[in-house]
């Protein structure tokens, strides 16, 4: 029986990066088209002047905020307002590999599987996630900015994967009521993540393929990081297991 | 899903051996978790465990789900909640008899003192689910330095000291307080590991130190027994014996036995591999209905 996927893309000004990573979505979409069939939401978040639907004609729904809110609070509408088994949260500037969303639909099938990442690149070739691992002081990027031929190609099964591209089943979307929205704009993934792990749900991050991710290039999106951390450490600091295995490269 | 119940996120051997077996049962397909007084983390080694708090867990567990300790202190706060548990078997004192002799608990041993025990004051067999060492520890070819030696500090320091006074170029070194990545580089690097906790009930210490390629020297223990091997892999006597043979350390006609027994050591850490005990892990978890392995609040069929 084939799935259904909202495909849900919070997204704020960058229109001409928006459209491509559509375009990369409806590529990886063809790919388990015998599988899976997807819904892409874009959830306008404030940008000035509004998206335009009829500029982007491949979408199924466009959603939108007059005033910027939280990441939480886009995803959290763009999932309602769909009927789906899968929910793929994707930022508007990861370029899915046409293959990547395969391999997560493998892997969410897993016994215990909740949530799924995929490894992406930056543009240059280094990674910029293959998985989130937490040191004492919280969670970091494993083995950023390091070549991406550095780490196998398995699965990796992990407390904690980017929420820029996130494949996560809708039974436990629903029963963890979806990302938390005291979040300013950062660590909501590692919220999610965390909780649903606290339920017996398993983490894991696809590998077999490179995605790209340019990472923060939404305007205001740095600024928003800190009080977010804040947030996450008041909540999970001390809760999490250490499994990084050695400090973060530059530490 | 299954909920480890632990005393303290503190550093205690027995509370990494409940994360370890964690870790197994989620990579077995077993929603588990480990469960805290506070809903603390231990920070002390490396796991990828979920921790909550006990109160919330005992709040949320329900038909279907299962509780596992190996405090026996536990066993009446537990035994309350009216669901299946399991006791994960980390030591042989008297004290575990009324747990052993409750028919609604499934005991779990780790080495084959315990399961032995088990069968003789429990009158049945218990499901023998290994133990292992975590892979931080074993060697990888560093540079040894052959006059240092660890030991642990917390019990038997003045056997350690004692043993040193043997050895007089010996160089003991302290391990208290550290975290697990540490303790193993500092195994790594040293040539010796005296193992002075008498009494202990498996040293898993010992073992770690034998994978780290130290020659160990250890006073009898309980469970142990069953991987130091006197003059194959360790050295094991009363503390005389160890006196004895810690004066030859470093004398020139032994070097090759010392050497032999550094080697045996290794091989008998590579027993002890988690791969290894992911092996018993897995036939444990084939034997759990499938309502117990399911996540939390998932319907249960």
């Amino acid at each position: 029986m084939s799935e259904r996927i909202a495909i849900v893309i919070p997204s704020r000004g960058m229109n001409a990066l928006l459209a491509v990573a559509i375009d990369h979505v409806q590529l990886a979409l063809e790919q388990v088209a015998d599988r899976a069939s997807g819904t892409i939401i874009v959830c306008d978040n404030a940008t000035d002047p509004p998206y335009v639907r009829a500029d982007l004609p491949a979408i199924d729904v466009l959603l939108r905020y007059d005033e910027h809110r939280s990441f939480s609070e886009a995803c959290n509408a763009g999932v309602a307002a769909s009927a789906c088994d899968l929910v793929l949260l994707l930022n508007n500037d990861v370029l899915l590999h046409r293959h990547a969303l395969g391999e997560m639909l493998d892997l969410v099938h897993e016994p215990l599987m909740g949530i799924v990442g995929t490894r992406l690149l930056f543009p240059d070739g280094t990674i910029q996630h293959c998985g989130v691992v937490f040191g004492e002081h919280g969670p970091f990027h494993d083995r950023a900015r390091r070549p991406t031929t550095i780490v196998p190609r398995a699965p990796r099964y992990l407390q904690c994967v980017t929420g820029a591209a996130q494949l996560i089943r809708r039974d436990v979307w629903e029963q963890l009521g979806g990302l938390c929205e005291d979040y300013p704009f950062g660590y909501e993934d590692a919220d999610l993540c965390l909780r649903a792990r606290q339920l017996g749900y398993r983490v894991a991050c696809a590998q077999r393929v490179d995605s790209i991710h340019f990472e923060s290039q939404t305007p205001g999106r740095v600024e928003r990081d800190i009080p977010s951390r804040r947030v996450f450490l008041e909540r999970w600091h001390g809760r999490w297991s250490i499994d990084a295995e050695e400090l973060p490269y530059g530490a | 899903m299954i909920v480890y119940a632990v005393p303290s996120a503190g550093i205690f051997g027995g509370i990494k051996v409940a994360y370890q077996f964690v870790d197994l049962l989620q990579a077995e397909g077993v929603a588990a978790c480990i469960a805290t007084p506070d809903g603390k983390a231990s920070g002390w080694f490396r796991s990828q465990a979920p921790v909550v708090a006990r109160a919330w867990a005992l709040d949320h567990l329900g038909d279907g789900d299962a509780i596992m300790f190996s405090l026996p202190h536990d066993h009446a706060e537990l035994r309350r909640s009216g669901l299946p548990l399991f006791f994960h078997c980390q030591g042989t004192d008297p004290l575990i008899d009324p747990v052993l002799r409750d028919e609604n608990v499934t005991v779990l041993t780790c080495w084959q003192q315990a399961h032995d025990y088990v069968l003789a004051a429990g009158g049945r067999a218990p499901t023998d689910v290994g133990i292992s060492i975590a892979p931080t520890f074993y060697h990888r070819g560093e540079l040894k330095d052959p006059h240092v030696a660890t030991h642990m500090p917390r019990r038997g320091r003045e056997i350690a000291e004692q043993l040193a006074e043997a050895c007089p170029d010996l160089h003991l070194v302290p391990i208290d307080g550290s975290d697990e990545v540490e303790v193993a580089q500092m195994m790594r690097r040293a040539g010796v590991y005296l193992a002075t906790a008498e009494g202990e009930w498996f040293g898993l210490p010992a073992l770690e130190a034998m994978a780290a390629g130290c020659v160990v020297f250890s006073v009898p223990v309980l469970g142990g027994m069953e991987f130091l091997e006197d003059g194959i892999n360790c050295v094991v006597g009363d503390v005389e014996h160890l006196e004895r043979e810690l004066a030859t350390l470093f004398a020139p006609a032994r070097a090759a036995h010392w050497q032999s027994l550094r080697h045996a050591a290794i091989a008998t850490g590579l027993r002890y591999r988690r791969e290894a005990q992911a092996v018993k892990v897995a036939a444990f978890a084939a034997t759990l209905p499938e309502r117990m392995r399911r996540p939390l609040g998932q319907p249960r069929v």
